[in-house]
């Protein structure tokens, strides 16, 4: 027997809203049904609400659909992170791992997104949707980090599909249609048009919505200057970059995922500095 | 019917042209001598270059993957474009085409040398001939203060001059690897001849590029250079730069 027909297909689903009391932000989690739970939300000092994401499969599995809904009401904050990697399990026939992420962030509200890394499996195929709306001045931090495979395994660009799909909307404008499709078979990925010499992939993506396009070209310069400094050649690759409008995005290829990891966080230290005038917390994580 | 060289304007400004006036058109349209500047950006080509990432030896194969990625987001907005010639909702639907134009291009360099491109494009048009769909892109373009993408922009005024779609795809997808070739013999050791051997085999991925369009929806897209994008967004710190940053 076939392992695709042997597991149950989980329609796993997570609803969360995060709403404003007494200054804090609290979270209600409206639905959830497995694989996805969440741990529960601990109350930063800053009145932040932070949540561990948990799947209790420990990974996709081929067939699965995995939906998410994160609401954030006005003037809410705040910052979700997973309990580990996500792996995404081998495919045996056509059926696709799917995860469907979808935020939606009202004014004056901020989202961090502080997710562990995707790895894609050796056979495994993988659809991943988020969609993120921004109010009037609702800010986003999120990360997506990716690796080739279980490189200790010697998997690496392995995997039959990745589809990874990021669309940014603010004020019901698209301003970040990021998407990619990623097929080792039929893309030769050591292309520099993909990535070169570099293995791990880190995404960044800093918004506010209202900041003007000169704010936000002031600390692009500041950030693609902290990036000159991380980049090494051979190793790793940074590159920052002012959206259409709203934020900006920063992109990261590495030969490692420790590079990219340990880098992203000071990124957003300088960013939220800008934006907010604050210090951001970083999850009890290793680096 | 119209002999050669007639045409009949529209009330949305269409032109009807014989076949071969429709292409020597396009020609003039799609020529790189075109002074609309667009052998002036390299997309993030001279960053891969000075960072010894692309060479004359992997050169056949980034140009293959470009046109099947980049190439692939420009013709499919270029089509979407081509049929708003002569839609009768044209406003919205313009504004969301260049409005997704820029959203699919993440490094501000390339997304601003797409605009630039654009709107001289647009500019030239309006000089050479005109027509009052071009004005209202113009028009439309400046009340709401977006940018006009190159790809929209040509296949707009491709429609309305009555250009077949197959080949105004063929044409624009020409025209942006060739302006990459020659930006690519800038910078690199890249023969006139060799270069010409290059584009020319390049034709079939063009022409699977053009096949494929008219099938792509806006869902289907997911054109992927995140080495080109990270290298565009790197080269405005290049110490030496013979393109626009």
């Amino acid at each position: 027997m076939q392992t695709a027909t042997r597991l149950e297909r989980m329609h796993g689903h997570l609803a969360l809203d995060f709403t404003l009391k007494q200054q804090r932000t609290r979270l209600t989690v409206r639905e959830h049904r497995p694989p996805l739970q969440v741990v529960r939300d601990f109350g930063l000092a800053d009145g932040t609400s932070f949540v561990h994401l948990h799947n209790v499969a420990g990974g996709v599995l081929a067939g699965d659909q995995l939906t998410t809904t994160i609401k954030l009401a006005a003037s809410t904050k705040a910052q979700l992170t997973t309990t580990s990697s996500t792996r995404i399990y081998r495919s045996d026939g056509e059926q696709i791992a799917y995860q469907q992420v979808q935020a939606t962030l009202a004014e004056q509200s901020l989202l961090e997104y502080w997710p562990d890394t995707t790895i894609p499996f050796a056979e495994s195929l993988y659809q991943q949707q988020t969609r993120i709306d921004l109010a009037a001045d609702a800010g986003l931090c999120w990360w997506e980090f990716l690796a080739p495979g279980r490189e200790a395994y010697g998997e690496r660009f392995a995997y039959r599909q990745l589809r990874l799909d990021c669309d940014i909307y603010a004020l019901g404008r698209p301003i970040l249609l990021d998407r990619m499709r990623l097929q080792p078979s039929l893309q030769q990925l050591s292309n520099p048009l993909y990535f070169g010499k570099y293995s791990y992939l880190a995404t960044g993506y800093i918004c506010r919505v209202g900041w003007d396009a000169v704010q936000w070209k002031a600390l692009e310069a500041e950030l693609m200057a902290f990036a000159a400094s991380q980049t090494k050649l051979g190793r790793c690759l940074w590159g920052v970059s002012c959206l259409a409008a709203h934020g900006l995005v920063i992109r990261g290829l590495s030969s490692n995922s420790r590079d990219l990891l340990a880098t992203a966080f000071d990124y957003w230290r300088f960013a939220k500095q800008a934006l907010y005038g604050t210090t951001p917390n970083l999850p009890r994580k290793i680096y | 019917m119209p002999n050669i060289g007639d045409f009949w304007l529209g009330y949305t400004g269409v032109v009807m042209l014989t076949n071969a006036f429709a292409q020597l058109k396009l020609l003039q349209l799609a020529d790189s001598a075109l002074p609309i500047g667009s052998t002036a950006h390299s997309y993030g080509v001279e960053s891969l270059v000075a960072e010894g990432q692309l060479g004359v030896a992997g050169l056949g194969q980034f140009m293959r993957a470009f046109i099947q990625e980049s190439g692939q987001l420009e013709a499919y907005l270029a089509n979407q474009a081509w049929q708003l010639a002569d839609a009768t909702a044209f406003d919205q639907a313009w504004l969301d085409l260049n409005d997704h134009a820029a959203a699919f291009k993440p490094a501000r360099e390339s997304r601003h040398a797409s605009a630039v491109l654009g709107r001289r494009l647009l500019g030239l048009a309006l000089q050479l001939e005109p027509l009052p769909r071009w004005q209202q892109a113009s028009t439309l373009a400046q009340s709401h203060q977006i940018e006009t993408h190159h790809s929209c922009v040509f296949g707009l005024v491709a429609g309305c001059l009555a250009i077949e779609a197959e080949a105004m795809l063929a044409a624009l997808l020409q025209q942006m690897t060739l302006s990459l070739i020659l930006a690519c013999q800038k910078i690199l050791p890249l023969g006139q001849v060799q270069a010409q051997q290059l584009l020319w085999q390049l034709h079939p991925t063009i022409k699977a590029v053009v096949a494929q369009t008219p099938h792509m929806m806006l869902a289907d897209l997911a054109p992927c250079s995140i080495g080109l994008d990270g290298a565009s967004m790197r080269h405005p710190l290049l110490g030496t730069r013979l393109f626009i940053s």
